[in-house]
């Protein structure tokens, strides 16, 4: 039914009467939570401290009322103010790290009660300072409404891109040996800390000090099958790795010292947080030597043994001791080349000691030591003691 | 018994090596094309010539790309790496002296930086700050870039003519300046507080500033039409570019474009009033008319 304008002049008339006591009564019933719910409510996300390294600041931008009444996890992380009275939802899926190390994300926050339904949408800036690195921390907020302030908290990630280097790397204490026949599997142990988020190493590049030594150099991990280095554990970034036989041993062949690397790897990680980290990279060097592999130790041996059976020969003219078959003294030798060969290889890989030859700390495993020893023992004292004369003189 | 087979025909051997010789060529020439879709990888800011028919693109990795403007594509047309310890924060088309540049802002070991390159790569000159620059641009008139500092909040003049770096303000209530944005004909310098989500105005005549819009996620990049007076903002927390008209009494940050952008970082202007956004996640360059619709983008999709 239509109002008559007699009846709107009236009512009119009356609201400055009551204009007092209206407002007085509005005043009043905003006071009640359920009403005050009404307004929309402000997120305040306060700064905070992570550790000694470091401050979180954040600014918060409301977006509004949003339509979304589910936050399932592990999408959604959970907080909610200290009288519970609201939930606070992060979207990981929108965490994004912006231009001068900072980083948004959308949240949401709800009533508690699933029967007030609105939950409202805010779009929260982090401002890292500091040298912290990426971490789960719980972040304190506050909810303004009407009727006041209410604390909270969630755990959520935050993010520092100014800190680099996340993964460490296991020290080398000697060179990896690669073996120049055939393709060889090494891995680096990269560890993540505690108390900090995973980390997934999504592509790594090598590059080569001597790239002529090698054929080809991989890794299976990329993006589609990333490594997972989670908090406080370590993983393996394994590695194939095929040289170029002749040009890796031309390499290594005058570099005796077995502490010595023939060549050096730089792998370069590329790698984030999860969820949402700012992609890194990360540079771990990966000292190599050759080795020739078993069939070049064998003729290295021989070798060795052939020249110290001939100079043991010139010297004495004999091939063994007084009144030894010429055979005999050739197996001798052979035999001895390969237990000292054996020996050396067995001590030096698996233990402390070194194989010291003529104050040079050599590796057994190498050609030029290899067919030295072989000399030196199928030679017998004879040629020992002609190379240390050599030596003398020459010094 | 030897036998012999019978001689190819002449013309049949001229014909395969013609088709081998197109093949070949073929490849060579598609090569390049296909290196550069791999190559444009996470796009983090942009700049323009001043009629806007060259794009130069730095990606995440350090590598600038330099873009040709065409009517309907952008072709790349070279590249070059800036040194792995440098690491840029925003940068800035330069013409001083009849000499083209680029004046990338950001840190080296530590300190605040200014570096001017040369468009095929050559380090030419480079100004040191105490403190970390994180915005910049560039004044063809007066032949001088304005650059912002994150850590101190101030804003400092460098003379590319001359040889010192000038003091210029102090934006008292910032908390992390960031990119900036010159109106050189009003003498007016807008710059963007990345971490509270603000745009400040500074005038060089009275050196007053204020806030000029507040409701933004993270202003990460900032481009100024001065025919229009309409100030560009790449927001990638609201996942949009936003508009300002500076010339009205009321500015607000109305948006520009939002589909498809997933997390536009730069943004600057080209040829015929269209805008380049570099889209960090997309691996992309988007171009769009000056109404927001989008045009093409690079590189293209197949």
């Amino acid at each position: 039914m239509p109002a008559h304008p007699c009846m709107i002049a009236g009512i009119l008339s009356r609201v400055d009467r009551f204009e007092f006591c209206g407002l007085l009564m509005i005043s009043m019933i905003s006071t009640i939570p359920a009403f005050a719910s009404t307004a929309n409510p402000e997120l305040i996300v306060d700064s905070v401290n992570v550790g000694q390294e470091g401050v979180v600041s954040f600014s918060t931008l409301s977006l509004g009322s949003d339509t979304r009444s589910d936050f399932p996890e592990p999408r959604f992380q959970l907080g909610q103010t200290d009288d519970q009275a609201f939930r606070l939802y992060v979207d990981v899926d929108s965490i994004q790290q912006v231009r001068f190390n900072a980083f948004t994300l959308t949240a949401y926050l709800t009533g508690a009660r699933e029967a007030e339904g609105a939950a409202y949408k805010f779009q929260i800036t982090g401002n890292p300072t500091g040298s912290f690195r990426d971490a789960p921390v719980r972040v304190p907020f506050h909810v303004k409404t009407g009727s006041g302030s209410v604390p909270g908290g969630i755990t959520m990630p935050i993010y520092n891109a100014a800190k680099t280097d996340l993964l460490v790397a296991d020290k080398q204490s000697e060179p990896i040996y690669v073996s120049v026949s055939g393709s060889s599997a090494i891995r680096i142990r990269l560890s993540n800390v505690a108390d900090s988020l995973p980390i997934l190493v999504t592509d790594v590049a090598v590059s080569e000090d001597c790239p002529k030594c090698w054929t080809q150099v991989s890794s299976t991990v990329n993006e589609k099958s990333p490594l997972i280095v989670d908090p406080g554990t370590s993983a393996n970034l394994p590695f194939d790795l095929s040289p170029n036989s002749i040009p890796a041993l031309l390499q290594g062949a005058l570099v005796i010292n077995r502490d010595a690397p023939h060549d050096t790897l730089s792998v370069t990680l590329t790698y984030h947080t999860v969820p949402g980290g700012a992609d890194r990279r990360q540079t771990v060097p990966a000292k190599v030597r050759f080795g020739p592999g078993l069939f070049g130790l064998a003729l290295a041996l021989c070798g060795g043994v052939a020249l110290g059976l001939a100079a043991r020969y010139v010297l004495t003219d004999k091939f063994g001791k007084e009144n030894e078959r010429t055979v005999h003294a050739i197996l001798s030798a052979l035999v001895l080349a390969l237990v000292a060969e054996f020996v050396g290889v067995m001590l030096t890989s698996y233990g402390e000691s070194k194989l010291v030859l003529f104050g040079l700390d050599i590796d057994p495993r190498q050609l030029l030591p290899a067919f030295i020893l072989a000399i030196l023992v199928s030679g017998g004292t004879a040629v020992v003691s002609w190379v240390k004369e050599f030596f003398t003189r020459a010094q | 018994m030897m036998t012999f087979l019978p001689h190819p025909r002449p013309w049949l051997l001229n014909l395969g090596a013609l088709c081998l010789s197109l093949l070949t060529l073929g490849l060579v020439m598609g090569a390049p094309e296909r290196a550069d879709r791999a190559k444009l990888d996470r796009p983090v800011m942009l700049d323009s010539n001043s009629p806007g028919s060259e794009l130069f693109v730095l990606d995440a990795s350090g590598s600038l790309h330099k873009l040709r403007v065409a009517q309907d594509r952008l072709e790349e047309y070279g590249r070059f790496s800036l040194p792995a310890g440098f690491t840029a924060a925003d940068m800035a088309y330069s013409l001083s002296d009849g000499q083209e540049s680029l004046l990338i802002a950001g840190t080296e070991s530590g300190r605040g930086v200014v570096v001017r390159y040369s468009l095929d790569g050559r380090r030419m000159k480079a100004w040191g700050f105490r403190n970390i620059c994180s915005g910049i641009d560039f004044g063809v008139a007066t032949h001088s870039a304005y650059v912002a500092t994150s850590d101190s909040n101030e804003i400092y003049r460098v003379d590319l003519q001359g040889t010192g770096i000038k003091y210029v303000t102090r934006i008292a209530f910032a908390t992390k300046l960031g990119p900036v944005a010159l109106d050189e004909a009003r003498q007016e310098i807008y710059v963007a507080d990345v971490a509270s989500g603000r745009i400040y105005q500074y005038l060089i005549a009275t050196k007053a500033a204020k806030v000029l819009v507040n409701d933004l996620s993270a202003p990460t990049a900032l481009a100024f039409d001065s025919e229009t007076g309409q100030l560009f903002v790449a927001d990638p927390g609201r996942r949009a570019i936003l508009s300002v008209n500076t010339r009205s009494n009321q500015q607000v940050a109305a948006e520009f474009a939002s589909d498809p952008l997933k997390a536009p970082y730069g943004v600057t202007l080209i040829s015929q009033g269209r805008i380049a956004v570099a889209d960090y996640r997309a691996n992309n360059v988007l171009v769009f008319s000056s109404k927001g619709g989008l045009l093409l983008r690079f590189p293209e999709i197949p």
